[in-house]
């Protein structure tokens, strides 16, 4: 894949992956070494552009979170700072509140809500990234919004 | 979906996730500039070496005028089957690095080995006069 093919999906996509990678590591500077290993390895290793890249880079970034998690120690203090949201985007505290009650959430509902809401992506994609049905992930996903919701006092 | 899920994702969809750091500079490819010097020189490697390749080849090989000087027979000599150094590698040789000069050189020779039948005094227009 050409620099200039990555850097485009780098800007593009890379705000949605790196929060994605962060609501499964819990830290943003482990999600954006993750991200970084995942670029990189579009550039080195002549990687021919897949049919649809998002998806791609989502399940890549999956995958090489889950691995840095496996070989870490089993808990992990999650950032106090909030890291996750531009804090110009919406109202800074909700922006935190937002951050704090994903983070609430059963990793596999969040990661569902992650996928739909920030790397805009139908609840089949999502389901294909996660290599689980459609029916599990829609179920994750309502039940998630649910709890969210309700951790975020019915937005 | 029902319609306050569509309001709480537009809710959601506000908060825009941060941009991560830029993209370290590994693996980025070598500027044009670069690139084309890395192929001039390249260029003129290969081209110093063909021509270094040939020089030595032409001066291994016999040249073709000295082989077709060698393939036609000796007068002094007067071998009856011509010359004792035409070979047929020598005349393979020949036709590979010089088509024409093979043909020049099996005329020469075949006119001096095989008998001339167009020589008032030769065999042939002795027998007929007979």
């Amino acid at each position: 894949m050409r620099r200039e093919e990555v850097e485009r999906l780098y800007a593009q996509l890379g705000p949605g992956l790196v929060a994605f990678a962060c609501s499964i590591l819990g830290d943003r500077a482990s999600a954006e070494d993750v991200l970084h290993q995942v670029f990189l390895k579009l550039l080195v290793r002549s990687v021919i552009t897949p049919d649809d890249p998002r998806s791609y880079l989502y399940r890549a970034v999956r995958n090489a979170t889950l691995n840095v998690q496996r070989s870490r120690s089993r808990h992990v203090e999650l950032d106090s700072e909030p890291a996750w949201f531009e804090a110009s985007s919406g109202n800074a505290g909700e922006g935190l509140a937002v951050e704090v009650a994903l983070k609430e959430l059963p990793n596999e509902q969040r990661e569902v809500i992650m996928l739909r809401i920030w790397g805009g992506m139908t609840l089949e994609e999502a389901a294909a990234v996660l290599e689980i049905p459609a029916n599990t992930a829609a179920s994750r996903y309502r039940y998630g919004l649910a709890r969210l919701r309700e951790r975020l006092g019915g937005s | 979906m029902e319609n306050h899920d569509e309001v709480f994702e537009r809710y959601l969809r506000q908060f825009r996730p941060r941009a991560p750091r830029a993209l370290p500079d590994a693996g980025r490819t070598v500027p044009p500039s670069w690139r084309s010097k890395l192929a001039v020189v390249a260029a003129i490697i290969v081209i110093c070496s063909l021509v270094g390749w040939f020089s030595v080849r032409r001066h291994r090989l016999p040249q073709t005028s000295h082989l077709i000087k060698t393939l036609s027979p000796s007068p002094q000599i007067g071998h009856p089957f011509g010359p004792p150094d035409v070979s047929l590698g020598r005349l393979k040789m020949l036709m590979r690095r010089d088509p024409s000069g093979l043909d020049a050189a099996l005329i020469d020779i075949s006119q001096r080995l095989l008998p001339n039948v167009e020589n008032p005094q030769g065999t042939l227009h002795v027998l007929a006069g007979e």
